[in-house]
């Protein structure tokens, strides 16, 4: 036995355009909304970016400033009775100066008490 | 190196020295600020722990006369640094001779007292010969119950920590900085050394000479102690116009004279390090040798020679990096 279905198009059409109807804005409202929104997203995020740029460039930056002095002792030895045309020995020593107590001036000594 | 902290100060009659390089982490203090803070340390140590002090917790537990006397964690600990100082070495590092070194007039300190010259001190001297313990050893009825917090001793002794107080200091501020990659701590001449940045570049010590204060040598330390004993800063003319100092015979309660007049000893810490150089010079020649041998050290004789024993650098095999001093 055959059975015949018959399909009337008005009916199609109706249930398709019901379906859109159900399924809200169509594709291309809902790219455009979905390409601002993806913008407005972005264009927050730059803001923010740029305002963390221009707070961290008004903080000062710490400077270690440790000054270094130089001191060059020049000691002529003139030889008895010399004219002066004696040798000359030079000693250089060097010293360090910061903003705390840096650079050990001396070795440490072990010594009576 | 260069960006170590570096004070000195005056406490515990003494020049103390601290060196402290940079935190192992960033969180802790810097080196500065830690500097200040072991500088209260040593102070309240000081304070605590003088004899020349009647507040001090010591000059209470002396005048005490109880045989068990209630006593905080840190005079306890100097107690017990004390009593194993006496046993370590063989009973000559005495810890009870307060009587007897204030008969020989070492009642007040003497800091900032000129010394009396060593070298009249040592031609009148008697003839040399080694110290002794005491016969009775009282150290040895000392003892420290931590459960109850009390120290025991007999009645009438008195505790003098004068013979290790400063090596003890110096090792209990070398472990609270622990947390530096390298520090120096001089506690009157009693050097305690740590870190690990130290053990790759160890520090250079000078010993300095007792007649003539010029280095005798440089030493290398990367961690332990080192420390020197001598005759030259504390000797002074008694009431009667004889010479005396502080480092007595505990046999006879008296200034010993050994034939040596310094002795400086290197050891794991700075308070064993005392120890031995304190013995050392007790014993005199023969017996200094044999007390430095293990962790080396230097004697210098009456007439100002100095003479090396054992090892003489202290450092950690291959981690020493450092050139040997010429």
């Amino acid at each position: 036995m055959t059975e015949q279905v018959v399909v009337d198009p008005d009916r199609r059409d109706g249930r398709r355009r019901r379906g859109r109807l159900r399924g809200g804005p169509d594709r291309m409202t809902v790219a455009l909304f979905a390409l601002s929104a993806f913008l407005l997203v972005l264009a927050l995020l730059g803001t923010q970016l740029s305002h963390t740029v221009s707070t961290r460039a008004e903080k000062p930056t710490a400077v270690l400033i440790r000054r270094i002095y130089r001191t060059t002792v020049i000691e002529r030895v003139l030889p008895a009775g010399s004219g002066g045309s004696g040798s000359a020995s030079v000693t250089q020593s060097v010293s360090g100066s910061a903003s705390s107590a840096l650079a050990p001036a001396a070795l440490p000594v072990t010594r009576t008490s | 190196m260069n960006d170590q902290c570096d004070i000195t100060f005056h406490s515990m009659g003494s020049d103390i020295r601290l060196l402290i390089g940079p935190p192992l982490l960033r969180t802790a203090p810097s080196p500065a600020e830690a500097s200040l803070r072991e500088r209260a340390y040593v102070e309240d140590f000081s304070a605590r722990l003088s004899r020349f002090r009647p507040e001090s917790e010591l000059s209470a537990l002396n005048r005490d006369t109880r045989t068990q006397v209630p006593a905080s964690p840190l005079l306890r600990t100097a107690v017990r640094a004390g009593v194993w100082a006496a046993q370590r070495s063989g009973g000559l590092v005495d810890p009870t001779l307060v009587g007897a070194l204030e008969r020989a007039g070492y009642e007040t300190s003497l800091d900032g007292c000129p010394p009396a010259s060593l070298e009249q001190a040592l031609a009148a001297a008697p003839p040399r010969q080694p110290a002794r313990p005491h016969p009775e050893q009282l150290w040895r009825r000392i003892s420290v119950d931590d459960r109850r917090a009390i120290v025991r001793r007999p009645t009438g002794v008195m505790f003098d920590t004068g013979g290790t107080g400063k090596g003890l200091c110096a090792d209990a501020v070398a472990h609270r900085l622990g947390g530096y990659t390298r520090f120096m701590v001089d506690c009157g001449g009693d050097l305690a050394i740590g870190g690990v940045s130290a053990q790759l570049e160890p520090y250079e010590v000078e010993i300095e000479h007792p007649l003539t204060g010029e280095a005798i040598r440089t030493v290398r330390v990367g961690a332990g102690g080192i420390a020197t004993s001598g005759l030259n800063v504390r000797v002074w003319r008694d009431s009667e116009g004889h010479f005396a100092h502080h480092l007595l015979d505990p046999a006879t309660g008296l200034p010993a004279w050994t034939g040596l007049i310094g002795a400086t000893a290197l050891a794991p810490s700075a308070l064993e390090a005392e120890t031995h150089s304190k013995a050392a010079l007790l014993l005199g020649r023969a017996g200094a040798r044999r007390v430095l041998a293990e962790h080396g050290g230097l004697i210098v004789h009456d007439d100002g020679d100095v003479e090396e024993i054992g090892p003489l650098d202290r450092t950690r095999g291959a981690l020493a990096l450092a050139g040997r001093p010429a």
